[in-house]
């Protein structure tokens, strides 16, 4: 069966001086239909461009190369344009920004927003728009909705907001949910709501959704499986339970080593060493070899092998102990 | 917002106080006599000179000069006209007034109308060919010296070609029978040219002030939202970028009016337009001092006026500063 | 700023646009300084009887009315017009930031007063500003001229540098300084100008422009410098009854005004672009 969503050799290069700079190098995932994965990384790591290469919304002057396949239910959205790339933008994956403070325009109301979203990918009425649009509000449990459809981005609360741009996101009935960074912008209150709330609209609607975050403490309840993601590349890739029990590559460890916990002694957390490369220059061999302490020969100068960690689990590194599947 | 509204008209008021006492400054502080032209063509006795002061004030000490001038500004009679004398001032800039709105009122439209376009278009192809282009021919028109532009055009378009009608606001052949149609038709035709020049002369602000608040405003968030909802991309530009970059734009108009008020001084002159850009250059060669001084103080008070306006429409626009 | 101020000028000298400005400069200025001494007397009838001649080897731009050599006449009104742009621009500059500077650092009633008197100044359209102050001056000499246009073109440049002055009174390096001794208004103007440099730089180059637009337009109102001075803007006026027989008469004199000022402001446009590259 063909997954829903297939990245292959996903690689986006900026122009920098002379040369360039590869923020995305190579990244190949699939995603099944209702399934739940995260992509984990620092900021830096290219995780969010990956998230807009989806909707082939790279900033400029930012391209996404010839070799790279985006492939949507067997379509190469590499070789859409004009309609039937813009019914993919929001009609078959809907994507959440990680700020609503700045992703909401602030001279359109709230309710206007969410109805351009729903009339862009279906002809309604207006009337019938608008009831739409009040129940999406509703759905994304936003008290009030007739009320609040009048209103403009400034005069409601972060929380809401980012409600707002959940229900503008399911309004073409998309297929797959992006949420980049959802809740990185809001109170620590409000982040358990939002991403509750994700969880029960996938469960719902039965979309699949890729969750980008930071933040690995927010992967372990809410997803089936995990994408590590460092300096440009995948690292990692394993079932949720399989990656918090035992993580294969030296950086998921050190990224699990700096986790807060609620168990176990007080301290200072570890941090992992040096800085996240830049994108213009890479390190050669494994990317994270300067930053890594199990370091060997191999890793300065040859690009690691994906290697079997696990069922289902692999990790891109030469010291990785392979156990048998 | 009305205590908001308060302030602001009491700041123009204040400031339009200052400018009737910069423009009586001004006229106190230039060398020479106004009434040189009047009085150098032949010899006058000693009396009829003094007559001559009296009838225009200028015998009187300098402070009740400034409170006759100020008198004047407060209730808009500015005496009578040196070179059309007896006409009062006020009599001619009412006759002149409605030839120079309609004047200046046209070039507004283009201008914004065609700067706004252009200024998105250049913006959404930023750093193309056609975005270098366009800003070379606007900076062009920008160095262009009006009244020279005037005399091109009419040296082709009239004289050669026989377009278009050379000068004038009306054909004074046109009878009175004509129907209005052609009348319209004929004013239409007066006006090309002299709207032309002006639009030429000042549409590069208007298309540099846009490129720029639309190059700011294409690359924020929401816009990148507004392309992820899957919206048409005329959408994206014109109903999510150019709505929030149409603010700096708005500043410019009360930027412009003095631009557009100077240009008209010598287009309204070269294409003798019966407006109150001609009024003033014809006073220049008269020494024509009420005349002067009142246009110039209708126009400041016009540049004070769609500043609080552009205020206002800066809080009907954007929501943020309603509540 | 001073260190890369070299390198904002290379940047802007790699601009096409800016480096055509450049160019065009260098030969305006080769012209304004040389061509005087080379071509005839600009002022010299030689033939009142032919009248106006179109462009010949002899006189490559032709004569005017009275015969006089065109070429000539224009080199000589170049000379005169960046005269009057250069000088009254470095007073504008000059005046605009000493008060600008004195308001923002004085702060209370004496910069808010100034301030509203630059707003009324600035709501008073310059052209008539002059008017009112030539319109009676008969036969106004040329530095006269550069003064009054100079000292009418100050208020923007007061107001902008009022505007940095108030934010580096209020920054917290300078407070530190200050609180260590060193004196407020010294203080303020050694970060002042590095600030600044960029945006008068910019404002200086588009005001020759409009300072050359405005005294070519003076001189076609009849005020300001006199016939026979060769100003391009009296040319123009002069051509007034002879551009259907003589269209040459129109065309260069107009020319030189409109390449002039392009010229600056295509510099200046390529320095607000590298001073500023998100704007380009």
């Amino acid at each position: 069966m063909t997954p829903l969503l297939a990245v292959e050799k996903l690689k986006i290069s900026f122009p920098k001086g002379a040369g360039l700079s590869v923020p995305v190098d190579g990244v190949s995932f699939a995603i099944d239909r209702g399934e739940r994965v995260a992509l984990v990384g620092e900021s830096g790591s290219g995780k969010s461009l990956t998230s807009l290469a989806l909707l082939r919304l790279v900033p400029e002057p930012g391209q996404i190369a010839a070799e790279s396949t985006i492939l949507l239910d067997g379509v190469d959205i590499m070789g859409l344009k004009g309609e039937s790339l813009r019914a993919i933008r929001g009609g078959r994956i809907g994507l959440v920004f990680q700020d609503p403070m700045t992703s909401l325009n602030p001279v359109l109301t709230v309710g206007y927003q969410v109805k351009e979203a729903v009339t862009a990918h279906r002809k309604l009425s207006a009337k019938e728009a608008k009831e739409r649009t009040v129940a999406l509000l509703d759905e994304v449990g936003i008290p009030d909705p007739v009320a609040r459809y009048g209103a403009y981005p400034h005069e409601l609360s972060g929380g809401l907001r980012q409600r707002v741009m959940i229900a503008i996101a399911l309004a073409g009935e998309p297929d797959l949910l992006v949420a980049d960074e959802p809740t990185t912008a809001l109170d620590v209150t409000v982040q358990a709501q939002i991403l509750e709330l994700l969880d029960g609209l996938r469960t719902k609607r039965n979309m699949a959704l890729l969750l980008i975050t930071h933040d690995l403490g927010v992967v372990a309840e809410r997803t089936d499986r995990v994408m590590v993601m460092y300096a440009g590349q995948l690292v990692e890739t394993a079932p949720t339970a399989a990656l918090f029990a035992a993580p294969g590559h030296p950086y998921t460890q050190a990224l699990l080593r700096s986790m807060p916990r609620l168990t176990g002694p007080v301290g200072r957390l570890p941090q992992i060493p040096g800085a996240v490369p830049q994108p213009y220059a890479w390190p050669a061999g494994c990317r994270f070899n300067p930053r890594c302490g199990l370091r060997i020969e191999a890793c300065t100068s040859q690009v690691p092998p994906w290697r079997a960690a696990g069922p289902n689990h692999e990790a891109k590194c030469w010291v990785v102990e392979g156990r048998a599947p | 917002m009305a205590a908001w509204l308060v302030r602001r008209l009491l700041q123009a008021v204040v400031t339009f106080l200052a400018v009737a006492a910069l423009l009586f400054v001004l006229m106190r502080a230039a060398p020479g006599n106004p009434l040189s032209r009047l009085t150098d063509d032949r010899p006058m006795t000693p009396a009829e000179q003094q007559r001559l002061q009296a009838l225009f004030g200028l015998d009187q000490p300098v402070s009740t000069q400034f409170t006759r001038f100020a008198a004047a500004a407060a209730t808009g009679d500015f005496g009578v006209s040196i070179e059309y004398y007896p006409v009062r001032v006020n009599t001619l800039i009412r006759s002149r007034l409605p030839a120079s709105l309609l004047l200046g009122g046209t070039v507004l439209l283009v201008n914004l109308g065609l700067g706004i376009w252009l200024g998105v278009l250049q913006a959404r192809r930023r750093g193309s060919s056609i975005d270098r282009w366009l800003t070379r021919l606007s900076l062009a028109g920008y160095a262009m010296p009006s009244f020279w532009l005037a005399l091109i055009l009419v040296s082709v378009f009239a004289i050669e070609w026989r377009l278009l009608p050379a000068a004038q606001m009306r054909d004074p052949l046109l009878g009175a029978e004509a129907g209005w149609v052609a009348r319209t038709l004929d004013l239409l035709a007066h006006l090309v040219l002299p709207v032309v020049t002006l639009s030429v002369v000042t549409i590069a602000a208007t298309m540099r002030y846009q490129r720029t608040a639309m190059l700011e405003v294409l690359r924020l968030d929401y816009i990148l939202a507004a392309r992820a909802r899957g919206l048409e991309e005329s959408a994206v530009v014109w109903r999510h970028a150019w709505r929030n970059a149409l603010f700096p734009v708005l500043t410019l108009v009360g930027l412009m009016l003095p631009m557009l008020v100077s240009g008209s001084v010598f287009v309204e002159s070269v294409f003798a337009w019966p407006g109150l850009g001609s009024l003033a250059a014809g006073a220049i060669a008269a020494r024509d001092y009420p005349v002067l001084m009142a246009t110039a103080l209708l126009v400041s008070g016009a540049v004070l006026v769609s500043g609080v306006l552009t205020d206002i429409g800066y809080h009907v626009l954007d929501p943020r500063t309603r509540s | 700023m001073t260190g890369s101020l070299a390198a904002t000028l290379r940047t802007a000298w790699r601009n096409p646009s800016g480096r055509t400005g450049a160019f065009l400069m260098i030969g305006l200025l080769t012209l304004a300084v040389v061509g005087p001494w080379l071509l005839p007397d600009p002022t010299a009838i030689p033939d009142l009887g032919a009248g106006a001649t179109p462009p010949s080897t002899g006189h490559l731009f032709g004569t005017d009315h009275l015969n006089r050599d065109l070429l000539a006449r224009v080199a000589t009104g170049a000379r005169i017009s960046l005269t009057i742009g250069a000088l009254s621009v470095a007073l504008s500059l000059t005046v605009g930031t000493l008060i600008g500077l004195w308001a923002g650092s004085a702060g209370g009633w004496l910069d808010s007063g100034l301030m509203r008197l630059v707003d009324a100044a600035l709501a008073i359209p310059r052209l008539f500003v002059l008017l009112l102050l030539l319109v009676v001056w008969d036969h106004v000499p040329l530095p006269a001229l550069i003064a009054v246009i100079g000292l009418t073109g100050w208020f923007g440049t007061s107001r902008m540098v009022r505007g940095e002055a108030i934010r580096l009174r209020t920054a917290g390096y300078i407070q530190a300084a200050v609180a260590l001794g060193a004196a407020p208004k010294r203080t303020i103007f050694r970060h002042l100008l590095p600030n600044v440099f960029g945006v008068i730089l910019v404002s200086a180059t588009l005001g020759i422009g409009e300072v050359i637009l405005l005294e070519a337009g003076l001189s076609f109102l009849g005020v300001g410098l006199q016939p026979p001075t060769p100003s391009w803007g009296i040319m123009v006026l002069d051509s007034r009854n002879y551009f259907s027989t003589a269209p040459w008469t129109l065309l260069f004199p107009g020319a030189m005004i409109l390449v002039t000022v392009l010229a600056v402001n295509l510099m200046s446009d390529a320095l607000r672009a590298a001073f500023d590259p998100r704007s380009a």
